[in-house]
């Protein structure tokens, strides 16, 4: 090996992808390839209601069709699993419904058959007869609507926070975050300006093109998972909790992810799995279809009522935030969403009096939960906007009026937490530079408007959370680096294959990563919310210093100098007269955390690093159709300091051109309940021709003091600013205000025809 | 899917009989409407027919003034043939718009024109330009052949052989994509042919119709501002998730006359 | 049931399969050719992208039978001297691995299958050709921005 390479500094440097060539020629491994002899395929039969008793399920049909092995209902599940129930916040999902359906599209029966056609088929034949309910879809009715979707709350013990809603009845509000700071009625009556708006986000689906998919094959003791899974040790852990095994009886492997983007996050279909796996004592395989992705989970649709006062000087001194999450019909980690998101809702500004009322509702819809950002673009997309409404009603540049109140270090956010490597100014500076804010624009003509647009948001990492790694050391210096941080795309083991690298003087290529399985691989909390590089690179970096010392100590103890890997395999064959041996070190951490005061919402410690993300937008309105074109996306974030600068710049645009589809296009449209368009034939996600015609990316150049090797994550980070941005720019281009996502040409020509006097009528 | 019996007749004669036969068989030819509708399961022939490969539902010529297009023909070929982009430039536009390359690679002329999706963009070419439908039994003209949303004139076991377009003096199409599937939003075919304006909408309505009042106008004034002056009533035209059907009454005008535009700029062709 | 004889990645090869089988099923399945993937039911995605005959199709909407004497490409073929050291990748697969032009690679072997169609039609393509030429196949993952820049250096690979 060139003695060089391997003294290369591994930070900061582009390593190529170490899985490029498997997924280029095919050969990468992924749940959806496995096959297992004996396999018997599930095919579910939906609920077509949207609330209900469930009276009857007539399977015979099913049953006798030739092939079929079996047809499983809820209460065949539970002589398997008596309180057949999970989910991370709340135990309220039944494995397969029981006595009641919530949400059209909610998994009824599942027939099992050798042949998936058969399954299928089958399943066709099933029928139900339910005592139809009243039901309850929109976030706002639903807080204080007398339909209820559950008739009592039922919090997992897992947060603090819900314990005061356990056996609550008569709601669905499944978390109420509040934050008080200061007096916002006071400085609204005194204010020199008061704006008050409301936003709406839509529903919208992350469509991993993997769809979800789990194999459970039951062994004499224990049972293998194989999932396509963002969090291996929280399947594990909620499996063996719903089974009442101990943890060592489950194993949960994966794969390469074929994306993830939060769908893939606490346990989805694999309950299921495994409880058909066990009941049928064959190995089960569910591989959902792309349609069926869209009744699993999805983002929260919102509300968001906004109030902000502000000085005769321009500056915000209060901001009053009421948002409703759409939870859905079940709670999955939604309230995690409108907490840890929900205490940002004032924006990245300095507000000396705040209130936010944040709460998790559910509705008779289908359930959501994380999506790329954890909730944080339905949050910028508000109150960027109403940032921009109130500087161009004030006649100042809305530049200008975000650097007036943007937060600088040191200052302290609403919650009591003060900022700490946030680089908030930078981002506005930096998107401004490359954008030419200060230079004229060409404005277009006739029926081609331009106009541009600017947007900063904030989040904070969901906390406090574990991750543990093990690096093993091999005899000849290469190492072997053993995380559950789960690779759906994002490059993390590249990235973290170059910590290991730089902590031991080695190259990076020289390092493996396993792919997570639970009986090697030790406990993470989860692959999500941009976690994993600060929180896992941690546990890495410890894992690989706590190898190094023993290796440093190796070589002292046979003479030889500590220098790379040779010097490491010497080392080795001097100790054990050949090559031979291991070295492990472990690592482990957990993110320091102060909990909000139940009372205030306020906390000195709320998160162990901020994460921010800007984006600029030039475009064009074609104002006879409404269609938008995306000139230029310029997209700016602090992500600390890049540890591998191409796969940093490739989860930018990723992230930046996913919110995109979620500004323009997105919406699963529900009609009663019943959504109209579960398929990428009517759900129109971007495609190529879709691109902004000129994207350009930039990471600053920062450091994370309390990060590893100066970094943070950076996965979300470039979908904040993305909506707003574009929203703003359409106001700048046709003087149309949009409140309500998407923007589709339709509601853009919509809100042409209104400012002009002549609403187009439905 | 459910299970059916593929066959592939060796001539028309066969496939037709074949037809004749099974009382639930369905001809197969690209397959890229029918192979997704079988998939979802919303169809259940006993037969599938695949005609594709027949030679007597092939070739491309132009011949007394008419350009005869064979219904096996598949997009990219009337999209790429010099034949089509010398004799009828806008036809070749319009195939080069349908769908992706995956679906220009199979789809056939015959297929989408047979199907007559509200939203497919060769029914406003074939109605537009005055086209003749030839089966195996007769000859259908344009005006007779398209009765609404997926029906048409054909009968039980007729097969479209051909299609034979009049060449026109001018023509164009302009369309809006659906977002997602690619199809017509909506979609405005304008054809001058033989001292005749006609004019076809696609996507806008229950079926493709001929817009009467745009004919009308453009027979007296040639010109972008003749459409312009048009009022567009949206009852009855299709509304659904991407657009009320205001909207789509507003692409109708939009569209007619970005057609006209582009007839009058000489740039030929569809414009998207 | 009927017989299928066919030529996949040059190689003839004969399967046994219901008439409802797709051509996907057939390669994935039966020939244990997992690099086609299987993203949506719609014919949307593209991840299933294959050459027939030379020319790209979406294999999840063609039946087995319809492929009777026909020749079939796909990701395994294109580079079947492929090894462990990486060597011998086809350009367009070399330009995917080196722009990071993939993230979680599971619609990447059906672009790139799309990508090797366009670049047969148009050597040297400008913008406006990769997007028509690719307009089939979706990506969740990237934001197209590094499959554009693969494309433009496996062109320029393949003319040297």
């Amino acid at each position: 090996m060139d003695a060089k390479v391997i003294k290369e500094e591994q930070i900061g440097r582009s390593v190529p992808r170490m899985e490029g060539a498997a997924k280029v020629t095919g050969r990468a491994e992924y749940i959806h390839n496995i096959r297992l002899p004996g396999v018997l395929h599930g095919k579910m039969f939906r609920s077509r209601i949207a609330h209900g008793r469930i009276v009857s399920i007539d399977t015979s049909a099913a049953r006798a069709v030739a092939g079929v092995h079996s047809v499983v209902t809820g209460e065949d599940i539970q002589r398997l699993i008596a309180e057949p129930y999970y989910g991370p916040a709340f135990h309220d999902q039944p494995v397969l419904a029981l006595h009641k359906v919530r949400y059209v599209g909610e998994p009824v029966a599942v027939v099992l058959a050798t042949d998936p056609h058969v399954a299928e088929y089958a399943a066709g034949l099933i029928t139900a007869q339910y005592e139809e309910l009243p039901a309850v879809f929109n976030e706002v009715e639903a807080a204080t609507s007398p339909i209820h979707v559950h008739d009592e709350l039922k919090p997992a013990i897992t947060f603090p926070d819900l314990k005061h809603l356990k056996g609550k009845r008569g709601t669905n509000i499944a978390l109420d975050y509040k934050l008080r700071r200061g007096d916002v009625e006071a400085q609204f009556a005194s204010a020199a300006h008061v704006f008050e708006h409301e936003f709406h986000t839509q529903h919208i689906m992350h469509t991993p093109f993997e769809p979800f998919v789990a194999l459970a094959e039951p062994m004499d003791d224990s049972i293998t998972i194989h999932t396509s899974t963002q969090m291996p040790a929280y399947v594990r852990l909620e499996i063996a909790r719903l089974l009442g095994w101990p943890e060592n009886k489950v194993k949960v492997r994966t794969a390469w992810l074929g994306g993830g983007f939060g769908a893939k996050v606490y346990v989805k279909i694999e309950p299921m799995v495994v409880a058909l796996a066990l009941l049928a004592r064959r190995p089960v395989k569910m591989s959902l279809t792309m349609e069926e992705q869209f009744y699993v989970i999805g983002k929260h649709a919102t509300t968001f009522r906004i109030k902000s006062a502000v000085t005769a000087d321009g500056r915000i001194s209060a901001r009053k935030c009421e948002v409703f999450w759409n939870g859905g019909a079940y709670a999955d980690i939604g309230p995690r969403v409108s907490q840890k998101s929900g205490f940002t809702s004032t924006g990245p500004y300095r507000i000396e009096h705040a209130q936010i009322d944040s709460a998790e509702i559910y509705t008779n819809l289908p359930p959501a939960g994380a999506f790329r950002g954890f909730g944080i673009p339905q949050l910028v997309w508000a109150y960027e906007s109403h940032t921009d409404i109130i500087a161009r009603a004030l006649n100042i540049d809305p530049l200008e009026f975000r650097r007036r109140n943007i937060l600088r270090e040191g200052d302290e956010h609403p919650t009591g937490t003060a900022m700490r490597d946030a680089e908030f100014e930078e981002v506005l500076v930096r998107i401004s530079a490359r954008m030419g804010w200060d230079q004229p624009f060409d404005r277009g003509t006739g029926t081609k408007r331009r106009g541009r647009g600017i947007a900063i948001g904030v989040k904070a990492s969901i906390a406090p959370t574990t991750s543990f790694a093990l690096v093993n050391v091999s005899a000849d210096g290469s190492a072997v680096l053993f995380c559950n941080t789960i690779d759906m795309g994002q490059g993390s083991n590249t990235s973290m294959a170059q910590l290991v690298a730089q902590v031991l003087g080695t190259s990076s290529e020289r390092v493996r990563v396993t792919q997570a399985d639970t009986d090697v691989t030790p406990f993470d909390m989860g692959t999500l919310g941009s976690r994993s590089m600060f929180h896992m690179g941690h546990a890495v970096r410890l894992a690989a210093e706590h190898a190094r010392e023993q290796l440093e100590a190796l070589c002292a103890e046979t003479g030889i100098e500590y220098q790379d890997e040779h010097s490491i395999a010497q080392a080795f064959r001097k100790k054990f007269g050949m090559q031979a041996g291991n070295i492990f070190g472990v690592g482990h951490y957990t993110s320091r955390y102060q909990p909000a005061d139940h009372d205030t919402g306020m906390s000195k410690e709320i998160t162990p690093f901020w994460m921010i993300g800007g984006t600029g937008i030039e475009l064009e309105v074609d104002t006879e159709t409404g269609h938008v074109t995306i000139l230029r996306m310029v997209n700016v974030v602090d992500a600390g300091r890049a540890v591998n600068p191409r796969v940093v710049d490739t989860q930018i645009s990723g992230a930046a051109l996913m919110q995109m589809g979620a500004t323009l296009s997105e919406e699963m449209v529900f009609n009663e309940g019943e959504l109209t368009n579960p398929s990428l034939a009517f759900y129109k996600i971007p495609g190529m021709r879709d691109m902004p015609v000129a994207i350009e990316n930039e990471a600053l150049e920062a450091e994370t003091r309390s990060g590893p090797f100066g970094a943070k994550g950076v996965g979300e980070s470039g979908t904040f600013g993305v909506s707003p941005a574009i929203a703003n720019a359409i106001d700048d281009a046709i003087g149309v205000r949009l409140y309500s996502l998407p923007l589709t040409p339709e509601a853009i020509y919509r809100g042409i025809c209104a400012a002009r006097g002549e609403p187009l009528v439905d | 899917m459910y299970e059916f019996s593929y066959v592939k007749p060796a001539s028309l004669d066969e496939a037709a009989q074949l037809l004749a036969n099974h009382d639930d068989a369905k001809p197969l030819s690209g397959g890229m409407t029918l192979i997704p509708t079988l998939k979802q399961r919303l169809a259940q022939p006993s037969h599938l027919i695949d005609i594709a490969a027949l030679t007597e539902l092939r070739g491309i010529e132009v011949t007394a003034g008419q350009l005869i297009i064979g219904a096996a023909t598949r997009h990219i070929e009337v999209a790429t043939s010099m034949t089509v982009r010398t004799a009828l430039p806008a036809l070749a536009a319009l195939a080069s718009t349908i769908g992706d390359p995956q679906v220009r690679n199979r789809g056939t002329l015959g297929g989408s024109v047979a199907n007559n999706d509200p939203n497919a963009d060769y029914p406003a070419a074939v109605l537009a330009l005055g086209a003749t439908v030839h089966t195996q039994r007769r000859a259908i003209a344009a005006d007779d052949f398209f009765q609404g949303v997926f029906t048409t004139a054909i009968e039980e076991g007729e097969l479209i052989t051909r299609i034979a377009f009049p060449l026109p003096t001018r023509a164009a199409y302009a369309k809006f994509p659906h977002p997602a599937s690619g199809f017509a939003m909506t979609g405005v075919f304008v054809a001058e042919t033989g001292g005749r304006v006609r004019v076809a909408v696609t996507g806008a309505g229950p079926g493709v119709f001929r817009w009467r009042e745009a004919e009308a106008a453009l027979a007296d004034r040639f010109a972008a501002e003749s459409i312009e002056a048009l009022v567009v009533d949206p009852s009855g035209l299709n509304a659904d998730i991407h657009a009320p059907a205001e909207y789509r009454a507003n692409l109708m005008k939009v569209l007619a006359s970005r057609a006209l535009r582009a007839i009058l700029n000489s740039s030929e062709g569809a414009v998207a | 049931m009927s017989k299928v004889a066919l030529t996949v990645n040059g190689k003839p090869v004969e399967v046994e399969v219901e008439h409802r089988t797709l051509l996907s099923t057939v390669l994935r399945e039966a020939l244990g050719l997992t690099g086609t993937h299987i993203g949506c039911d719609t014919s949307q995605c593209g991840a299933c992208t294959v050459h027939l005959d030379g020319r790209v199709v979406k294999s999840c909407t063609v039946l087995a039978v319809q492929v009777q004497g026909q020749s079939v490409k796909t990701i395994e073929g294109l580079a079947p001297s492929f090894d462990a050291s990486g060597a011998r990748l086809h350009p367009v697969q070399q330009a995917f691995s080196e722009c990071h032009a993939l993230q979680c690679g599971f619609c990447t072997p059906g672009m790139i299958m799309a990508v090797t169609g366009l670049l047969q039609d148009h050597p040297q393509p400008d913008d406006q050709q990769i997007i028509h030429g690719l307009e089939g196949n979706l990506c969740r993952c990237t934001g197209y921005v590094n499959i554009i820049k693969a494309v433009k250096q496996a062109a320029q690979m393949m003319q040297a």
